[in-house]
């Protein structure tokens, strides 16, 4: 199930706020049970992998603190970490691993093509960070089963993050309390992130498909898309977020941000501050640290954290390309371009970024490399200028596009807290108006005519 | 008290959402907007929900449930309307008048693709470029389409793989040189297979997006190209028809539907006009037939990108019968009951995997058409000429080409598909071949 969906909004959420609110002593038990039906609605069979990965790191961590000081902390650490990355890599990375590897050699190796159960490279991730921070003492055990699987499952932020630690909840896991200041701030986060997807990611997108569809580009074409498309993934994203965090809020959870206005990055280190923060920072803390951080060969640190970034976004060598391409532009900016960015003016240290950034995102769409070099000849100049496609698309767009540009900045966020002291009433009315005209282009979305006459 | 208020609303339009889809009667006008039934709740049962098709189910219920789904669809267009304007495009360079002397290229003829076009032919034989000859008018003018001009109404958008105007829509042709080789590759090899005694006809037909203003026309790939490339590839036993040059010459005529991405019967017309001249008999005139119409007939480019505009001036079907003492069985005209709706399928009841049809021509000739939903409107004219017609579509057809074929003398096979259809299926025409 996704949050921007009818029966979501309709059906789940209605019904497991009333149950969740009306049995105090039952949360944890009506967080799990639901969490469950939200995961399995999607990935009915597939839910028994999640169950798997939750049950097997709660035994670890049991173990690990139980013989802290024998081998066996190691061992159980190590079985950990082969049990999860074992369940990502095969169900993630088997298939492409074996179309290499039968490339490279001739060997006929099968390709297995599972479909990649929802939320996994969120949730190994989730499970590795809890056994890793058990095994170096930073966190306690959970003792509870029932506890420690509803952090694991957790409805809201199950499917596509932000990957919590368990170490930022872990107080609140056996204690839950309610607030109407988390609440209502809680209700405000979700209807901006359900307003950030429907209203600006989905439309955003559409525009990038259009631009994209055809099979020759124009030189505006080509930019236009890739801004359409880098909106779309922004306000798909942090929206999906920022709904997770506000439906935790409601929850009685705090999830820690996950994006801070990312297009207003004036580096590209700055940019990776800004972006995805829960997914870098783990690979800050347990890879690139662990390997020596900024001590030891912090080059080659650099190159590793950003080829697993690459790998981690999907199964093919453009998502490799992408990280590689950022895990340069990270070394030269640390290493070479230190003092020339610090005195260079902000506006040209932002255009620097953004440049680097959509380029960035052109890798990362083309999934198809000949696609991808037609995109770059047609951007630098070896396409015509503009056509109808691209001028029909830019005007049909051209208020969507000043919305997304405005709202990628803090200014709509800095005026909503004026408003909020002056004009109280304002806050409760906002939200119930962008609920509306979501679920009014959900249920525009789907318009379905039976096209029996296609053919 | 505003974090209670700001509570309290919340869950009151969740309350609201629960309700509009639990409450209230489905919107009847679903049904009759959208061309369907509603969605049912799904079955449920255990291989349903392990395989995912219970949970796909529960959305398509759900939406179809919403109280006065219909105006929150209309409500939803008008906001996805507001993003932006229309492009300021001149309401196109209007395409030449259709009077211009028969020397002049015809009207809506592309040129760049004519002045890239590789001048001598790869092929030696016709090429799909409409010839500069003079031609004997049609004995009679085919219906013009009351609601038709020759420009399209108010400026285009491009919505998706369909240009949207006030009066029409027309969809986008994406080529691709790969699909266009494998396509004559497909057809050549059916010429290896049979007999020489079979002949084998290619015909390759443009459609709307072809014929509009080169402003518009810029946002799609050249059918023109496409075709080229195909006819170019094409073995020497095979015989290309140039559907394109004769249609393009009668580009002020009904040729195109405005609400759906066929062609009209007229269109099919000219195409069966160049059929005859590549296949060496003569075809007859309009005036031979008795012209008939169904009027209100909103296609499936409609129901892509619905538009109050576009509802009110809908598509007239025309159909010809012909008039010098023609039986056919099974009918090759299907016109909708009392009530019925007015669609494509009028010509030859839409699609069957294999439809013989025996005419009373009784010159033993047959006919074997192998076709994507465009031959629909194109089998009918082949009538007078050919005592069998067996229109197979590879879609659905389960037998082998070859096997139909055996069972006649004197055959002629043709392929005849669109530009924008016949790269789809490809694997089914190389499926059914043998």
């Amino acid at each position: 199930m996704v949050f921007s969906s009818l029966p979501f909004l309709c059906l789940f959420l209605p019904a497991f706020l009333i149950l969740y609110c009306a049995l105090p002593r039952l949360r944890a038990a009506t967080l799990l049970a639901f969490s469950l039906l939200f995961y399995a609605f999607g990935e009915p069979v597939w839910v028994l992998a999640l169950l798997f990965s939750g049950a097997a790191d709660y035994f670890h961590g049991l173990i690990i603190e139980k013989y802290r000081d024998t081998r066996l902390r190691k061992a159980m650490l190590i079985s950990s970490l082969v049990i999860n990355l074992g369940l990502l890599a095969s169900f993630k990375y088997s298939g492409f691993a074996a179309e290499n590897i039968n490339a490279l050699f001739g060997t006929s190796l099968p390709a297995p093509r599972f479909s990649l159960p929802l939320g996994i490279s969120f949730y190994t991730f989730q499970t590795l960070s809890y056994t890793i921070d058990v095994y170096r003492g930073e966190v306690k055990a959970q003792r509870s089963f029932i506890a420690f699987l509803s952090y694991v499952t957790m409805f809201p932020q199950l499917v596509a993050g932000p990957i919590v630690r368990y170490a930022d909840i872990e107080e609140r896991l056996t204690r839950i309390k309610l607030t109407p200041e988390g609440f209502s701030r809680g209700v405000t986060r979700f209807a901006t992130g359900l307003g950030k997807k429907v209203l600006l990611a989905n439309p955003a997108g559409e525009a990038a498909d259009m631009l994209f569809a055809g099979s020759q580009m124009t030189f505006a074409g080509s930019w236009l898309g890739i801004v359409f498309f880098a909106f779309q993934i922004y306000f798909d994203f942090s929206g999906y977020s920022d709904m997770a965090i506000g439906l935790g809020e409601m929850i009685g959870f705090e999830f820690k941000e996950n994006f801070r206005y990312p297009y207003t990055a004036v580096s590209v280190t700055d940019f990776w501050r800004r972006w995805h923060i829960s997914l870098s920072s783990f690979f800050r803390d347990y890879v690139y640290i662990p390997l020596g951080g900024n001590r030891r060969h912090a080059a080659a640190n650099l190159a590793a954290v950003w080829f697993l970034t690459g790998l981690w976004h999907g199964a093919s060598w453009n998502f490799v390309i992408w990280g590689m391409y950022y895990g340069v532009l990270i070394s030269a900016e640390k290493f070479l371009l230190k003092n020339v960015l610090s005195r260079a003016p902000r506006v040209l240290r932002h255009t620097y970024s953004m440049l680097a950034v959509l380029i960035g995102w052109a890798i990362f769409y083309f999934t198809d490399l000949p696609k991808l070099g037609a995109f770059f000849s047609a951007a630098f100049g070896g396409a015509r200028l503009y056509d109808f496609r691209a001028e029909s698309v830019f005007f049909s767009n051209i208020f969507l596009l000043a919305a997304l540009a405005i709202s990628s900045t803090p200014y709509p966020a800095r005026l909503a807290s004026k408003l909020r002291g002056k004009l109280p009433a304002a806050e409760p009315i906002r939200n119930a108006a962008l609920m509306l005209l979501c679920f009014t282009m959900l249920v525009g979305q789907s318009y379905n005519p039976f096209l029996y006459f296609r053919f | 008290m505003m974090k209670k208020l700001n509570i309290a609303v919340f869950f009151a339009v969740l309350a609201m959402f629960a309700v509009s889809v639990t409450a209230f009667p489905r919107d009847g006008r679903t049904v009759e907007n959208e061309n369907r039934s509603f969605n049912e709740f799904p079955e449920i049962n255990g291989e349903r929900v392990l395989s995912g098709a219970f949970a796909a189910g529960v959305g398509p219920w759900l939406s179809d449930r919403v109280a006065r789904r219909a105006d929150f669809i209309s409500a939803s267009m008008a906001i996805a309307g507001s993003y932006g304007i229309d492009a300021p495009i001149p309401a196109a360079a209007a395409p030449p008048s259709p009077e211009a002397p028969d020397t002049s290229p015809p009207s809506g003829t592309p040129s760049s693709a004519q002045s890239e076009a590789p001048e001598p032919t790869p092929f030696g034989r016709p090429r799909p470029k409409p010839e500069p000859e003079p031609e004997p008018e049609p004995e009679t003018k085919p219906s013009a389409d009351p609601s038709r001009s020759d420009e399209p109404r108010g400026a285009g958008r491009v919505k998706g793989p369909i240009i949207v105007f006030e009066d029409r829509l027309v969809e986008l042709f994406g080529f691709s040189k790969t699909l266009a080789a494998r396509y004559a590759d497909a057809i050549n090899a059916y010429r290896e297979a049979l007999p020489e005694s079979v002949r084998v006809f290619a015909l390759m037909t443009p459609t709307q997006i072809e014929f509009m203003p080169e402003v518009y026309r810029d946002a799609s790939d050249s059918e023109y190209e496409a075709i080229t490339a195909v006819y170019g590839a094409l073995a020497g036993g095979v015989t290309p028809v140039n559907a394109y040059g004769e249609i393009a010459k009668h580009t002020d005529e009904y040729l195109f539907f405005r609400t759906d991405h066929h062609w009209t019967a007229i269109g099919a017309y000219y195409a069966y006009r160049a059929f005859a001249e590549a296949a060496g008999f003569e075809a007859k005139g309009l005036s031979e037939y008795e012209e008939a119409a169904i009027p209100g007939f909103l296609g499936y480019l409609y129901n892509m990108a619905p538009s109050q505009s576009i509802r009110e001036k809908p598509d007239t079907i025309y159909y010809y019968r012909y008039k010098g003492g023609l039986e056919t069985s099974p009918a090759l005209f299907y016109p909708p009951g009392k009530n019925g709706k007015s669609t494509y399928s009028v010509f030859i009841g839409g699609d069957h995997p294999r439809l013989t049809i025996k005419t009373s021509a009784g010159n033993g000739k047959t006919a074997v058409v192998i076709k994507d939903s465009f031959g629909n409107a194109f089998v009918p004219w082949l009538a007078p000429h050919y005592e069998n017609i067996v229109v197979l579509d590879p879609r659905h057809f389960e037998g082998t080409v070859l096997e139909v074929i055996s069972e006649y003398e004197n055959v002629d096979l043709i392929f005849v598909n669109a530009a924008t259809t016949a790269f789809g299926n490809l694997s089914a025409i190389e499926r059914i071949r043998d």
